[in-house]
């Protein structure tokens, strides 16, 4: 696909971007009383798509926004490689809930490219070809890997890891460096957070290794390595490639997340002002995704009587 | 048909559909561009119409030069046919406004709709985003002066 196909769509997504909530809004929301009252004021700026209750506003706002974007991509656009982090966050939700014995629905994270009712019925069943081929061995693998060993953080590992190489394949098939090189930047992300969190908690070679993804920079056999080695090990293998991210981790976990968030929104900044491309639309995704993160802090924090200025703390920048 | 002849319209023709597919280009981008700001907010319709419109100019020129070959070579009024080295000398002319104009429309194409992407988002700079585009019709306006001044030499031959 051609970058100019995409012009349609980038001069759609200017005029989406006017209408996202801004700086002002946010202080606005922040400064609200309670969370009613920011409810209100979210309201009036037209998020939420009429909706009433907050999550179901981040979550329509969220499902218009991808509609949207969408419908002006040229056909077969890879916009929805995007989505596949809730698609692998609702099949984890599923597998718990199905041996926790627990209600599913309301952990669904929407918008997905595959139905949540589909997918619990595939695993419920454990008809696990009735799912796309794309995720229907990864998902009776997590199953049989949870059955046999009750392992629930095994899973888990097990599905991030797949969903950053199940990224970096499709994306290899568009042949777009911008976004091979955003897959390969969030299987670093992804090994970072294994290395540091897994060396800290002493985990074994079996969970490093199913852990680990090796399409990024960091080399598989040497991280497993260090991992074993121990925590300092990890810090130095890792101080080599992303000093920041070990700085971060060794003030707070918090901002360790932050920093991470911060790299990706580095990567995407360079992506938002392209005229042509599928840059400037994966920027403003995220951007979107950014946005609705920001307002969940916001009302959560604002339920929970959390001082503002813990809500700022919390709180990213809005625009990549 | 004599070959001088045959020289001559075929400098016509590269004049005006070389430079027509530049504009083309151009027009095409920059429309769609358009269409995706004018879809959601229509009152900014006419500011972007002159970034539309731009591109087009590429086509106009070379249109212009095909109108002069074909009266000064007599196929319009219907008089004697072109010599082979008048024709040659047309088909010369035509060329520089059929290259420049294919690669000025197409790259000014991609600049307007660059610009579409500036009134998208502030459009109280869209002075700017036509100014830029205007450089690039500095280059579609040499080739064709040079078309131009080829073609009114000619007779002198």
């Amino acid at each position: 696909m051609r970058e100019t196909d995409y012009a349609f769509a980038v001069a759609y997504v200017r005029t989406l971007e006017n209408k996202m909530l801004s700086p002002s809004d946010i202080d606005s929301l922040k400064n609200a009383q309670d969370a009613e009252e920011a409810l209100r004021i979210l309201e009036q700026t037209g998020y939420g798509d009429g909706k009433k209750d907050a999550e179901e506003m981040i979550c329509a706002e969220l499902e218009k926004s991808w509609s949207e974007v969408r419908g002006a991509c040229p056909k077969g656009a890879p916009v929805d490689i995007l989505l596949y982090k809730n698609d692998f966050q609702n099949l984890k939700s599923i597998i718990k809930a199905m041996f926790g014995g627990v209600d599913y629905e309301t952990l669904m994270l929407r918008p997905c490219t595959i139905e949540p009712r589909q997918m619990a019925d595939a695993v419920r069943n454990g008809n696990f070809s009735a799912l796309p081929e794309l995720v229907s061995d990864i998902a009776a693998h997590a199953f049989d890997l949870l059955a046999k060993t009750g392992d629930g953080q095994l899973m888990e590992v097990y599905l991030d890891r797949e969903l950053v190489e199940v990224m970096y394949r499709e994306v290899k098939k568009h042949k777009s460096p911008f976004l091979e090189g955003l897959a390969k930047l969030e299987s670093d992300m992804l090994n970072c957070s294994v290395m540091l969190r897994g060396s800290a908690a002493g985990i074994d070679e079996r969970l490093a290794k199913e852990a680990l993804s090796d399409i990024g920079s960091i080399s598989k056999p040497r991280a497993v390595q260090a991992i074993l080695q121990g925590h300092e090990e990890a810090k130095a293998y890792l101080d080599e490639l992303y000093p920041e991210l070990v700085k971060a981790w060794e003030s707070s976990p918090a901002e360790f997340e932050k920093q991470k968030a911060y790299m990706l929104s580095r990567y995407l900044a360079g992506a938002r002002y392209r005229a042509f491309g599928i840059e400037p639309i994966v920027a403003f995704l995220y951007t979107k995704e950014n946005e609705a993160g920001m307002v969940r802090i916001i009302i959560s924090g604002l339920k929970n009587n959390i001082p503002k200025e813990i809500i700022s703390e919390r709180l990213r920048e809005l625009y990549v | 048909m004599s070959l001088g002849l045959f020289l001559a319209v075929l400098g016509a023709a590269l004049a005006v559909s070389v430079a027509g597919i530049g504009s083309a280009k151009g027009v095409g981008i920059a429309s769609e561009a358009a269409a995706g700001v004018v879809v959601d907010d229509p009152s900014k319709f006419g500011k972007l119409l002159v970034l539309q419109l731009l591109p087009g100019t590429q086509g106009l020129y070379g249109l212009i030069i095909a109108v002069m070959i074909m009266i000064n070579t007599g196929i319009l009024g219907g008089s004697a046919p072109a010599s082979a080295a008048q024709g040659m000398a047309y088909l010369g002319a035509g060329i520089p406004i059929a290259i420049g104009g294919l690669f000025s429309g197409m790259a000014q194409g991609r600049v307007c709709a660059s610009g579409v992407n500036i009134i998208a988002k502030k459009p109280e700079e869209s002075s700017k985003a036509i100014v830029s585009a205007s450089l690039v019709e500095i280059y579609a306006l040499l080739s064709f002066i040079v078309s131009f001044l080829i073609v009114i030499a000619i007779p002198a031959m």
